[in-house]
């Protein structure tokens, strides 16, 4: 491939200087090393379009270079896996019916830094992203779930007008762009720390459903070479560009509004479109019998998802940049070939079926009628060879071995220890009871109500316990089977700050716990890792730990990941990395939708029973941090015995034993006990009176009431008791009766009594007026 | 105190002006050409040129990879335009500026390419453009937002 | 010879997957209509209904271009003929783009909105609806007892009545609220979203076009309502099956 002068970077025969200061002219991450490899590699220069593609695809973002080997420590394989983390979202087994085996596809992500910069825009498009990968694997998206961050914007401790901006902007743009859409937002969680003022995470998860034997891979199949790729959706414009190397590089203020122009421009609209468009495509293929490739753009643009989806498949490409529907004219090569316009996904199709795809898109849903030059268009072919050609205005702008651009980059990084928990608690031992209304209003306890009702919930009907009901969310994909899927998402940032192995490990097993308590059968995990630099060593440290945190909780309790993120550079310009974040999400399985329960207790005069055992330890609690209390000890868990307590759970609950459940985390066993006296948007009418006894003079009040040890607080049905403790007897899990519910509206514990009323509107107050103003 | 009225455009196609001006058309509406903007009106002791600035740089009004923005010398409709507020009125808030009221501006061409006179503002506005409860228009050449035609 | 619904979509729409399953829990005999559909084929439906989503990208303004897309021809004229219509959350938007409702003027014209929420977000909220006048007042509601307690679900950001005093002078006369939002326990409530008299649905001067804000069709799957057909859709059916439902 020759090259003009203005068509190539300059790297051979240049000084190191001289090569850096080009690179950051044009916004390249990459270091001088990596070029230096690139050139030596190709044996050339790289043209400027071939230079954008590395810059992509040796991302962070992109490549997981400083992450992927640690990842492999990650457990991904079990009986109720259908797909591993190989693809853009992994699939596990649903169940079978009416003979077919269904699956549901699942997918996790981050959008991190566009969302501190453009905070709707950036959180809009996070949903959008995760949709599509979702969408790409031939499944029909059924839920979003959104794990957020920020700086703190209640109470007196605020971190500013900003932090409160980026947080309304963020949890506006999630509700635009799902509800638009139409999938239900079923969980979510968020946590307000000092800590994300200047670096807020955004994950979110998508949900899919799919037949086992439908599921389309992102690979161009075998035998595809000569086959048609497609790209589908918006015209590509100028937007998003640089968006992945964006992402890999540290925050910095002075660069803000060259970021803000690297942010993509979320459509909601077009892709619900695109969505039911697509699904008929699904249709048509499954008709002819037809195995195609199918693949969403997101970091990389064109290039990067036309290389890695015939990479998949071991073949090459022929791409011709000028087939590409533009918005604009004269849009230069580099960014029509690596922009990040959204909504666009990618076929590899055999020619006889492009003309019907092609109808389908841009006659039947009428693409190009409902967007300026959205439609789908044939851009390329496969081809035998491993080399990907990019044409534009008749000149090959890139010729690259995909060994070389797709291939395993790694970057080996140093670590130092983290940070880990003391051992000994150190906590007080009898409980202030009189700060409970304080802990219910703490930012990271009290209601997200205000959230939540911007989110649509129940589209799609098929919700069988929304969002702030329960502890997950629970849909029934199928409308006519009795399947039902649970979602959950965790991470404690003040267990992050503490101790980031255990912080990742107590993740796991709160998630698990989350879907148990509404009656599902954990079946797996994704997660994502949002952390500091890799090129620090303190920070890279706090990943290591983290993933093995994560490696020994799913091992324990069986659970795979399936899919997952890294978001690295999370850093302020102090040079601090944001809190330890593995943030996880649970998926679980319920095999009757009739048998799911929520939180708030239903009956007066039931029992209550706590599961699991209290500690003293209150390190990272909400109780430490509203009094004040020297703690510094975290709880901790023995994985064993909470696999045996979240099976002996969801199983009471799936057996009627159980008619609402709850689990124990931020502020502790009171504040659960509280919590099952609410309803989602008022007080309940049915109190709780709990009776303390060894269970609590044990391990101390304050441990007991406000620990945070994880657990469950269960309410039993009406004559279940004999049988739910003969069962907790057969599997050996310690329960004790701690109480029960009372016809007055209070919560009584010791010599306290609380109005629910009054402790409602504590819990119910704080959220809502920080994001109304 | 004075009022800056700062008109923000995309620069990338438009589907909404698209879309409205074939439902214009499909009505019958002899429009030969639509724009459409959004409008702030803010009251603020700074200078226009300021103010252009601090929209500019206020990442949630202002996306300047989709958007140009520019100041009005006027705080009324142009020939051939028309400017539709929400009732109640619409406010957005401006980092540094505070509150600012948002209206829609349509731009109006008919099909002779000359800008809409005020026959064809007021057909486009009763059919489509302005809501006879909820919205109010302003329309080219009026010196000041009129009573709505619909409304009587 | 039973009804046959249309279920029309525009690009946009996003609810039509559930009002269907809601039809044919009800008995209804229903079809979701592709907006590529012609519009003869359209035509050859008995009743429609307009289903929520965010029909053209709420372009303008919700609902309004849907009002004049080329399918609501056949609409208007199925309306024009005393045919049966349910609009629903955004398709209720339509219906009042449309001047289908309340429909008081003739020649028909925009006279109310269902515009932005008091709070000026979307709201999603679990909510209970209660007839304001005699079943019999719309067609669609006539099966359902008069003290009925619908629960449904409000999901939506412009769910707020909003009209001239003349006007909602003339919908009190003339009984053009259908539901309003009430408790559980039916007391009538404030409307969450400071909709004018509280309303949670309009009809039009016939009583046979219902534009209501919440969804009756999205409690399918939850186990916070009660199993079995939505009350509203079950009436939907009766009034389509009583004489002159389908005519």
């Amino acid at each position: 491939m020759t090259l003009v002068d203005e068509d190539r970077f300059a790297v051979l025969g240049l000084e190191d200087g001289e090569v850096a200061a080009a690179a950051r002219e044009r916004g390249i991450a990459l270091t001088v090393a990596e070029l230096r490899e690139i050139a030596e590699r190709l044996g050339r220069d790289p043209s400027v379009v071939e230079l954008y593609a590395f810059d992509a695809q040796w991302s962070e973002h992109c490549s997981y270079k400083s992450s992927r080997a640690l990842l492999r420590r990650l457990p991904t394989t079990g009986p109720d896996v259908l797909l591993g983390p190989a693809e853009d979202a992994g699939i596990l087994r649903l169940g079978t019916w009416q003979g077919q085996t269904w699956g549901i596809v699942v997918a996790h992500e981050s959008h991190n830094h566009p969302s501190q910069i453009v905070p709707f825009e950036g959180a809009a498009t996070g949903i959008g992203g995760i949709v599509r990968d979702v969408l790409c694997m031939g499944a029909t998206v059924i839920a979003v779930a959104d794990p957020l961050r920020f700086g703190r914007i209640t109470g007196e401790e605020s971190d500013g007008q900003h932090a409160r901006l980026v947080a309304s902007r963020v949890v506006e743009g999630i509700g635009a762009y799902g509800n638009a859409i139409g999938v239900p937002n079923i969980a979510g969680d968020i946590a307000f720390h000092a800590g994300f003022a200047e670096n807020c995470l955004v994950n979110v998860v998508a949900l899919g459903l799919v037949r086992a034997d439908q599921v389309i891979h992102s690979a161009a199949p075998p035998g595809s070479v000569g086959w048609d790729i497609l790209l589908v959706g918006k015209a590509t414009d100028r937007s998003g560009f640089g968006g992945a190397a964006f992402s890999s590089l540290v925050l910095e203020t002075e660069d803000e509004a060259s970021r803000r122009g690297a942010v993509q421009v979320p459509d909601p609209f077009l892709k619900n479109v695109i969505m039911r468009a697509s699904y008929r495509v699904f249709e048509e293929l499954r008709r002819e019998g037809i195995t195609a490739g199918f693949k969403d753009l997101g970091a990389g643009g064109i290039l990067g998802c036309t290389a890695e989806i015939v990479s998949s498949g071991g073949y090459g490409a022929e791409i011709d940049l000028d087939a590409v529907r533009l918005a604009q004219p004269d849009l230069p090569p580099a960014v029509v070939a690596v922009g990040e316009t959204q909504e666009r996904l990618t076929w590899v199709l055999p020619p006889e079926m492009t003309p019907r795809v092609l109808a389908i898109y841009n006659e039947e849903f009428g693409l190009p009628e409902i967007a300026h030059q959205a439609g789908a268009s044939i851009i390329g072919r496969v081809t035998a060879e491993p080399t990907y050609v990019l044409r534009a205005a008749g000149r090959e702008v890139a010729r690259l071995p995909l060994a070389l651009l797709c291939g395993d980059v790694r970057r080996e990084r140093r670590a130092t220890p983290a940070p880990t928990s003391a051992s000994t608690p150190d906590a007080p031992r009898d409980a202030d009871l009189a700060r409970l209304p304080d802990i219910l209003a703490h930012r990271d306890v009290c209601s997200r109500r205000s959230v939540i009702e911007r989110y649509d919930g129940v589209v799609r009907g098929t919700t069988v316990l929304p969002a702030g009901y329960g502890d997950a969310g629970v849909i029934r994909p199928l409308p006519d089977a009795p399947f039902g899927v649970a979602l959950s998402v965790d991470g404690n940032p003040r267990y992050g700050v503490i101790d980031p192995r255990r912080a990742a490990r107590l993740a796991v097993c709160e998630a698990a716990r989350n879907v148990a308590a509404v009656g599902a059968r954990p079946v797996g995990l994704t997660d994502c890792l949002n952390f500091g630099n890799p090129e620090r060593p303190d920070h890279y440290g706090e990943l290591v730990a983290a993933i093995e945190g994560l490696a020994e909780a799913a091992e324990g309790l069986a659970l795979p990941f399936v899919s997952g993120n890294v978001s690295l550079y999370n850093e302020a310009r102090d040079g601090r990395p944001v809190p330890a974040s593995a943030i996880v999400a649970a998926i679980g399985v319920v095999d009757d939708v009739t048998r799911v329960v929520g939180r708030q207790c239903r009956s007066v005069g039931s029992s209550l029973y706590l599961i699991g055992e209290r500690q003293s330890a209150l390190g990272g609690s909400i109780y430490a941090d509203v009094t004040g209390c020297a703690a510094s000890a975290l709880p901790d868990e023995a994985i064993a015995t909470v696999a045996a307590e979240i099976a002996f759970v969801h199983r009471r609950i799936a057996a009627g034993d159980v008619t609402a459940a709850h689990d124990i985390s931020d502020g502790g066993l009171l504040t659960a006990a509280a919590e099952m006296t609410f309803a989602f948007c008022a007080p309940g009418t049915i109190g709780v009176r709990l009776e303390l006894g060894a269970w609590s003079s044990g391990v101390g009040t304050a441990g007991a009431l406000f620990g945070e040890t994880g657990g469950f607080v269960v309410e039993l049905a009406p004559d279940r008791e004999a049988a739910f403790l003969a069962e907790a007897e057969r599997c050996h899990v310690a329960v004790v009766r701690i109480g029960e519910t009372t016809a007055e509206p209070e919560l009584r514990v010791g010599d306290r009594a609380f109005t629910v009323e009054s402790l409602f509107a504590a819990w119910d107050a704080p959220l809502n007026e920080a994001l109304a103003a | 105190m004075s009022l800056t009225v700062v008109e923000i455009r995309l620069t990338i196609p438009d589907n909404a002006a698209r879309t409205a001006f074939a439902t214009l058309t499909r009505l019958g509406v002899p429009v030969g050409g639509l724009e459409r903007a959004e409008l702030l009106f803010v009251e603020h002791e700074l200078p226009p040129a300021a103010i252009a600035a601090a929209v500019r740089a206020d990442e949630i009004r202002f996306n300047e990879n989709t958007q140009d923005l520019r100041v009005r010398f006027q705080s009324s409709p142009a020939v051939g335009e028309l400017w539709v507020h929400d009732e109640p009125p619409t406010i957005r808030t401006i980092v540094g500026l505070g509150r600012a009221q948002a209206a829609v501006l349509w731009r109006l061409t008919d099909r002779e390419g000359e800008p809409a006179n005020h026959a064809l503002l007021n057909e486009a506005a009763k059919r489509l453009l302005c809501h006879p409860v909820i919205q109010r228009a302003t329309l080219g050449s009026l010196p000041l937002g009129g009573e709505h035609p619909t409304l009587r | 010879m039973k009804a046959r619904v249309g279920i029309l979509t525009f690009p946009g729409s996003n609810s039509e997957e559930e009002t269907f399953r809601a039809c044919l829990a009800a008995g209804i005999d229903a079809q979701i209509l592709h907006w590529s559909t012609s519009l003869e084929t359209v035509r050859r439906y008995d009743a429609y209904i307009l289903p929520g989503g965010f029909a053209y990208e709420d372009r303008v303004r919700a609902g309004a271009i849907a009002a004049h897309d080329r399918l609501m021809e056949a609409v208007v004229d199925a309306a024009d003929r005393g045919r049966l219509i349910l609009g629903i959350c955004n398709g209720a938007q339509i219906l009042l783009e449309a001047g289908l409702v309340p429909g008081l003027a003739t020649p028909r014209r925009v006279e109310a909105s269902f515009a932005p929420n008091r709070q000026r977000s979307f709201l999603c909220r679990r909510v209970y609806v209660r007839l304001a006048n005699e079943p019999s007042r719309c067609a669609i509601t006539a099966a359902l007892p008069p003290d009925a307690v619908l629960p449904m679900w409000a999901a939506h950001g412009e769910g707020r009545l909003a009209a001239p005093p003349t006007v909602l002078e003339r919908l009190l006369d003339g009984r053009h609220v259908v539901f309003r939002y009430a408790h559980a326990d039916g007391s009538f409530t404030e409307a969450p979203n400071g909709s004018a008299l509280d309303a949670a649905a309009l009809t039009n001067v016939a009583g046979t076009i219902l534009a209501i804000m919440p969804h009756a069709e999205r409690e399918e799957a939850s186990v916070l309502a009660s199993p079995g057909v939505s009350p509203l859709f079950a009436a939907f059916a009766a009034a389509l099956a009583s004489p002159g439902g389908a005519s």
